[in-house]
C-alpha cells in the first residue's frame, strides 16, 4: 500500500476488533487506503513519518480519519492525541477515539484535547459494525476536510 | 180712757221702750231728737240727756248722707212719700268718736197729738256684716280651690295617659270578669305584634301558650289586689307570631270606665331568663372543669377559710366536698404543713400577683410535692378578697428530675473515658475513610478493566460469530448454524449482564445530583420508550404523580425497570394492564406499579431486591438479576424504600416510597 495515500489510520492493540472493524469498513468499500497499527508508538511514527516510517511518507498527507482505540500498551491513545493535536502540522487531523468502556473517566479530557469523536465499541457485533460503516462513511465520504 | 189705765200704759211702753234689744230714737218733724233710750246710749255713745234736743245730722248721720236725709225729710212732710219708710234698710251710721259703723234701720212715721213724729229702729250689725263677708270669701276661695283641682285633676289625668300611652314597658288594662283587653300601650302592640284593634278584640287567655289557658283560667284572680298593693308574676306569653316569651308581670285592680278592671305591667324577660340559663351553664362548665382538673384547684379567703375546693382535693385529702369551706388548712393538714401553706398565701396576698412555688403535701402514699400557682382574686372594687390557687403535682417529674440529676451525674464520669474513647474512634473512622477512599478508587480501576478486558473478548466472540452466520452461512448445515446462534446468544447475555453490574457499581460510586423531576412526563416519556418494543397492546392506566426530588438518570432508570418489568410479567396475559399511581407512605411520597402478570410467591419478594437474585429462569423470562438491585440501591440512595407484593398469577405491585420534599 502506497504509505502516502492512507485514509484510514486505525490504532488498535486487539486484533480480533481490528480485523471485526477492517472487515466491515471493507464491505463498505471504505478500507481500500487503510492503514492498521498495533500500538500508539507505532501510530506516532506514522503520522509524524518517525522511525520506519522516516522517509517513507509526507507529514504534510496526514489521513482522512484516525481511529485510535485507548487501552493500548507502551503509548496509549491519548498520548497519541495529545501529540497530534499539539503539532500545527497534524492538529487538524480527524481523530475518533474507540474505548471499550462506557466506564472511561477520559471522556472528556479527550475532548478537551480536540478529540473530533468518541465512540464506545458495543458489544453486539451489529451496532458495532454499524457504528464503523457510520465512522467511514462520514470522515472518508461526507466530510469536508480543510483544503 | 182710764187715768190708771192711761198711765199703767204709759209705764208699759216706757218699760218696753227701756227694755228693748235694739236702739229706739224718736224725732219731731224738724229732725230733733225727742226720745234716746238706754240701747242708743250704748250704741252711739251718747247719753239721753246729750242726745235730746240735737238733730240726727248733727249726730249720727253720717257727713255724707246728711244733706240726703234732709231732703228726704222735707219732701215726705210735703208729700207724706218717703222710700225709706216702713221698711228695714242696712246703712251706715256714726257713733261718739266719729267711727263709722254697719247698721239696720226701720223708720216708722206717727202721729202723736197731731204731731209728726219718726221712730227709728237702730240695730248693730257690724258683727253680722263681717260674718257675712267672711263667708263671701270663703265661697270664694272654695270656687278658687275648686277650679285648680280640677285643673290638676285634667292634667295628671294627661300625665297619666301619657306615661301609660308612652310607657317602653307594655301594658295593658283587661276586664277582670271577662279578661277582656279594654286598653293597650303601644309597647304592648309593638312588643306582642297585634293591633290596637285586634288587641281590643281579644281575651288576656289569647296571649298564653296553649298548655297554659287553663293555668291562667284557673288562677286566683278574684283574690282581691287592693290598688295600694300589687300582684307580681311570672308568664310565658305568646307573641302574635308565635314565639313564647317570658315576661313578669306586675298587676293592680283599678276601676277603669266604671268597670272592675286591673291594669298589668308586662317586662319581658326571655333575654335575662336566657342569661340566667347560659350562667348556670357555664357555671356547671367551670365547676366541671375545675372538678375534672388533675390539679388541685382551690380558693382561700384572706383569713385562709377554704371557700371552694375542687373533687381532687376532697379525693386527695378524704374530705367530702360540702365540709371543706370555712375549714383552714389548720383543719386540714399536720401544722407545719399549714404553716407553710398559709405563708405562700399571705405572700400572695401582700404581692397582690401571681406567685408559682414548690409545696409539699402528705398523701396515703407519702409526701408529694406540688407546684402551686397561686394568685388573689379580686372583687368588683378591685380589692382582693381570695387567694385562689392551682396546685399540681409533679412528684414523679421531680423523681424524674432526680434520676436525671444522679444520671448526668455519672455520664460526666464516663465522659473523661467516652472522650478518649471518641478519639481513638474519630482517628480509626479517618484511617478507615482512608482505606476506603483507596478501596473505592481500587474498585474503580477494577471496573474499569473489568468492563474493557470484558467487553473485548465477547465482542470477538459476537463478532466472529456473526461473521460466521453472515459469510458462512452456506457451508453450515443446520445443526452448526443452531450452535452459532447459541453461542452468540449466551455472549450477547454476558455482555448485558457486564453492563447491569457495571451500571450497579458506578450507582455506589456516583453523588446525586438532585433537581425537581416532573414524575407525571417522566414516566409518560419512559412508556412511551417503552411501548415501542411490545407486541400487544396494554391498557394503561397512570393516576396523578407529584414531582419529586431526585437524580433524574438514576430516577429514570428506576422507571424503565420497574415499567419494563411490569411490561414483561404481564405481556403473556390476553390483556396485559398496568396501573401506575402514589399514595402517602410513612410520611413519603410511594409510587406504585401494579401489573396482571405471572406474579410471584410472596414468601420470595426480600430476595427480590438482591443481585442475580430471580424468581423466574431466564428461559421464562429474560433478565440478568440486577435491575431491581438497581432499582433498590437507587431508591436507598434517595432516601427511600422500594419493596413489592404479589401472588402468583394474580399479579404483582412493585413500590417505591421517597422523602416528600
Amino acid at each position: 500500500m502506497n504509505q502516502k495515500s492512507v485514509d484510514v489510520l486505525l490504532v488498535e492493540d486487539n486484533v480480533n476488533d481490528a480485523e471485526l472493524a477492517i472487515r466491515e469498513l471493507k464491505k463498505h468499500n471504505l478500507a481500500n487506503k487503510l492503514l492498521h497499527v498495533m500500538d500508539g508508538e507505532e501510530a506516532l511514527e506514522f503520522i509524524f513519518a518517525t522511525g520506519k516510517f522516516a522517509g517513507v511518507r509526507d507529514i504534510l498527507f496526514p489521513p482522512k480519519i484516525v481511529l485510535l482505540d485507548i487501552q493500548m500498551p507502551k503509548v496509549n491513545g491519548i498520548e497519541v492525541l495529545e501529540k497530534i493535536k499539539s503539532d500545527e502540522r497534524t492538529k487538524i487531523t480527524p481523530v475518533v477515539m474507540l474505548t471499550s468502556s462506557k466506564e472511561d473517566p477520559d471522556i472528556k479530557r479527550c475532548y478537551a484535547l480536540g478529540a473530533n469523536s468518541y465512540i464506545v465499541k458495543p458489544v453486539n457485533f451489529e451496532r458495532f459494525a454499524e457504528a464503523i460503516k457510520n465512522l467511514g462513511f462520514y470522515w472518508l465520504l461526507l466530510n469536508q476536510p480543510p483544503a | 180712757m182710764d187715768q190708771v189705765a192711761d198711765f199703767s200704759k204709759e209705764e208699759e211702753i216706757e218699760t218696753i221702750f227701756n227694755a228693748a234689744p235694739d236702739a229706739v230714737i224718736v224725732i219731731n218733724q224738724q229732725g230733733s231728737i225727742t226720745r234716746w233710750n238706754p240701747k242708743a246710749e250704748i250704741l252711739f255713745g251718747w247719753t239721753t240727756d246729750e242726745a235730746v234736743g240735737k238733730c240726727l245730722t248733727e249726730t249720727i248721720i253720717p257727713h255724707r248722707y246728711r244733706e240726703a236725709h234732709q231732703r228726704g225729710l222735707k219732701h215726705f212732710l210735703a208729700t207724706g212719700e218717703g222710700p225709706v219708710l216702713g221698711r228695714t234698710i242696712e246703712i251706715q251710721a256714726l257713733n261718739k268718736n266719729d267711727l263709722e259703723f254697719d247698721i239696720s234701720l226701720s223708720i216708722s212715721p206717727a202721729l202723736v197729738q197731731g204731731k209728726r213724729l219718726f221712730v227709728s229702729f237702730i240695730r248693730d250689725i257690724t258683727e253680722q256684716k263681717k260674718a257675712e263677708e267672711e263667708i263671701r270669701k270663703l265661697n270664694a276661695e272654695l270656687e278658687r280651690r275648686v277650679l285648680e283641682r280640677t285643673d290638676e285633676l285634667y292634667k295628671s289625668e294627661r300625665r297619666y295617659r301619657h306615661l301609660f300611652e308612652n310607657n317602653p314597658m307594655p301594658m295593658w288594662v283587661i276586664h277582670l270578669e271577662t279578661f277582656k283587653f279594654l286598653d293597650v300601650n303601644e309597647a304592648a302592640i309593638i312588643h306582642y305584634g297585634y293591633s290596637r284593634e285586634e288587641f281590643l278584640g281579644m281575651t288576656a287567655l289569647d296571649i298564653r301558650p296553649e298548655g297554659e289557658i287553663g293555668l291562667f283560667k284557673n288562677a286566683d284572680h278574684s283574690a282581691n289586689i287592693r290598688p295600694a298593693n300589687y300582684n307580681r308574676g311570672i308568664w310565658r306569653h305568646l307573641k302574635k307570631d308565635g314565639t313564647i316569651i317570658h315576661v313578669e308581670v306586675i298587676a293592680h285592680d283599678i276601676s277603669f270606665e266604671g268597670k272592675t278592671a286591673r291594669f298589668i305591667l308586662s317586662n319581658d324577660i326571655t333575654e335575662r331568663k336566657e342569661a340566667e340559663r347560659a350562667l348556670r351553664e357555664s357555671q356547671a362548665l367551670l365547676l366541671a372543669i375545675v372538678d375534672n382538673s388533675a390539679a388541685v384547684i382551690y380558693v382561700k379567703d384572706l383569713q385562709g377559710r377554704y371557700l371552694l375546693a375542687n373533687q381532687l382535693f376532697s379525693e386527695l385529702f378524704h374530705l367530702s366536698k360540702d365540709s371543706i369551706p370555712g375549714k383552714t388548712d389548720y383543719d386540714i393538714f399536720p401544722r407545719e404543713v399549714a404553716d407553710a401553706f398559709r405563708a405562700m398565701d399571705v405572700r400572695v396576698a401582700i404581692a397582690d400577683r401571681t406567685l408559682k412555688e414548690e409545696e409539699t403535701a402528705p398523701q396515703d402514699d407519702g409526701l408529694h410535692t406540688y407546684i402551686s400557682v397561686k394568685s388573689t382574686l379580686r372583687d368588683s372594687k378591685g380589692k382582693p378578697y381570695a387567694v385562689f390557687g392551682i396546685s399540681t403535682d409533679i412528684t414523679e417529674l421531680k423523681e424524674i428530675e432526680e434520676n436525671l440529676i444522679k444520671s448526668l451525674k455519672e455520664a460526666s464520669d464516663y465522659k473523661f473515658a467516652l472522650d478518649k474513647l471518641n478519639e481513638e474512634l474519630e482517628e480509626r473512622i479517618a484511617l478507615r475513610t482512608i482505606q476506603l477512599e483507596a478501596a473505592n478508587k481500587e474498585m474503580e480501576a477494577f471496573t474499569y478493566s473489568v468492563s474493557h478486558d470484558l467487553r473485548s473478548p465477547l465482542r470477538g466472540i459476537i463478532g466472529f460469530t456473526s461473521v460466521l452466520e453472515d459469510d458462512y452461512s452456506s457451508k453450515l448445515d443446520d445443526e452448526a448454524r443452531r450452535i452459532t446462534s447459541i453461542i452468540k446468544n449466551n455472549a450477547l447475555k454476558m455482555g448485558h449482564l457486564i453492563d447491569d453490574l457495571l451500571a450497579f457499581s458506578r450507582m455506589g460510586r456516583q453523588d446525586m445530583a438532585k433537581t425537581g423531576i416532573n414524575t407525571q412526563s417522566l414516566v409518560k416519556e419512559v412508556i412511551d420508550e417503552l411501548s415501542v418494543d411490545t407486541q400487544k397492546s396494554i391498557e394503561w392506566e397512570v393516576h396523578l404523580l407529584p414531582p419529586i426530588r431526585g437524580e433524574i438518570n438514576t430516577m429514570r432508570q428506576v422507571w424503565v425497570n420497574l415499567i419494563s418489568n411490569a411490561i414483561k410479567y404481564s405481556g403473556r396475559r390476553d390483556r396485559p394492564r398496568i396501573e401506575i399511581g402514589h399514595f402517602i407512605h410513612e410520611k413519603q411520597i410511594a409510587f406504585f406499579i401494579k401489573d396482571n402478570g405471572v406474579g410471584f410467591d410472596n414468601k420470595y419478594r426480600d430476595k427480590l431486591f438482591k443481585v442475580f437474585q430471580r424468581l423466574h429462569s431466564a428461559h421464562e423470562f429474560e433478565g440478568t438479576g440486577v435491575g431491581l438491585a438497581l432499582v433498590d440501591k437507587i431508591i436507598s440512595k434517595h432516601g427511600g424504600k422500594a419493596w413489592a407484593e404479589a401472588e402468583v398469577n394474580k399479579g404483582a405491585c412493585f413500590y417505591f416510597s421517597l422523602p416528600a420534599h
